[in-house]
């Protein structure tokens, strides 16, 4: 059983140990594109006037992505930001920003800009990028339109265009709740085409 | 200018100055999503496209 959630979900989240103390709140999330995992977030303070922590939290911390708070199991978990993005951002990735890119197909054809990222957690405890959520272009025959596309499990993508097969296209599903049944769906055609 | 003057005007200038350092704050704050952009082994670089 796994359950999906938009990654605009995850930000902002607490995050609490398991002695109940509210340490920071999440800032990125930063996944791998060989693969799609979550490699860890990056941290902000808590407070009013508060920015952005030197400290991050690999998911291998992470004890419990519950709906209210992340939960950790102490402090000591936490660790350097740079050992975070280190992780999931290879060298020679610059590790860009996806929200706000524009979602291109292998054939050329824009389909939109990425407003949210899904991710699937399962419970495996693993956590998986599997789609975009897209504010769809003319070709996506809703302009405008808020919708989910899926994504293959080897992801490209930079800090201005992420890539997705043309076949994307025709499994484009309407709300969050149909979005798993697409994935499957979208990942089985293209393990059938290879 | 009266004291009050320039009681008013520094007043003014703390809250401007508050406000200003909370507003960078949030947006060095808001949050995003970081993606390994190198090309992963399923994906190689194809030349001459």
């Amino acid at each position: 059983m796994s359950r999906l959630m938009r990654t605009s979900e995850v930000i902002g989240r607490p995050v609490v140990t398991l002695n109940g103390q509210d340490i920071a709140q999440i800032k990125d999330v930063v996944y791998s594109a060989g693969g799609g995992a979550v490699g860890g977030f990056t941290l902000a303070g808590r407070g009013l006037f508060s920015g952005p922590l030197k400290q991050g939290l690999s998911w291998s911390a992470v004890m419990a992505l519950g709906p209210d708070a992340v939960m950790i199991r102490d402090e000591d978990v936490v660790s350097s930001v740079t050992e975070i993005l280190d992780a999931s951002v290879r060298p020679g990735g610059s590790g860009g920003n996806v929200l706000g890119s524009e979602v291109l197909t292998d054939t050329g054809i824009l389909l939109g800009t990425v407003v949210d990222v899904i991710l699937e957690v399962s419970e495996r405890r693993t956590c998986d990028v599997v789609g975009y959520e897209v504010s769809a272009s003319e070709a996506l025959g809703t302009h405008s339109a808020k919708v989910f596309l899926p994504l293959p499990d080897t992801l490209s993508a930079s800090g201005e265009h992420v890539m997705v097969p043309a076949a994307a296209k025709d499994f484009v599903a309407h709300d969050l709740a149909g979005f798993g049944a697409a994935v499957k769906a979208f990942r089985k055609n293209l393990e059938g085409q290879g | 200018m009266e004291w009050w003057g320039w009681l008013l005007v520094i007043l003014v200038v703390a809250v401007l100055a508050v406000a200003a350092f909370w507003l960078i704050q949030r947006r060095r704050r808001a949050g995003g999503v970081i993606v390994d952009s190198s090309v992963s082994p399923g994906n190689p670089p194809q030349e001459g496209l």
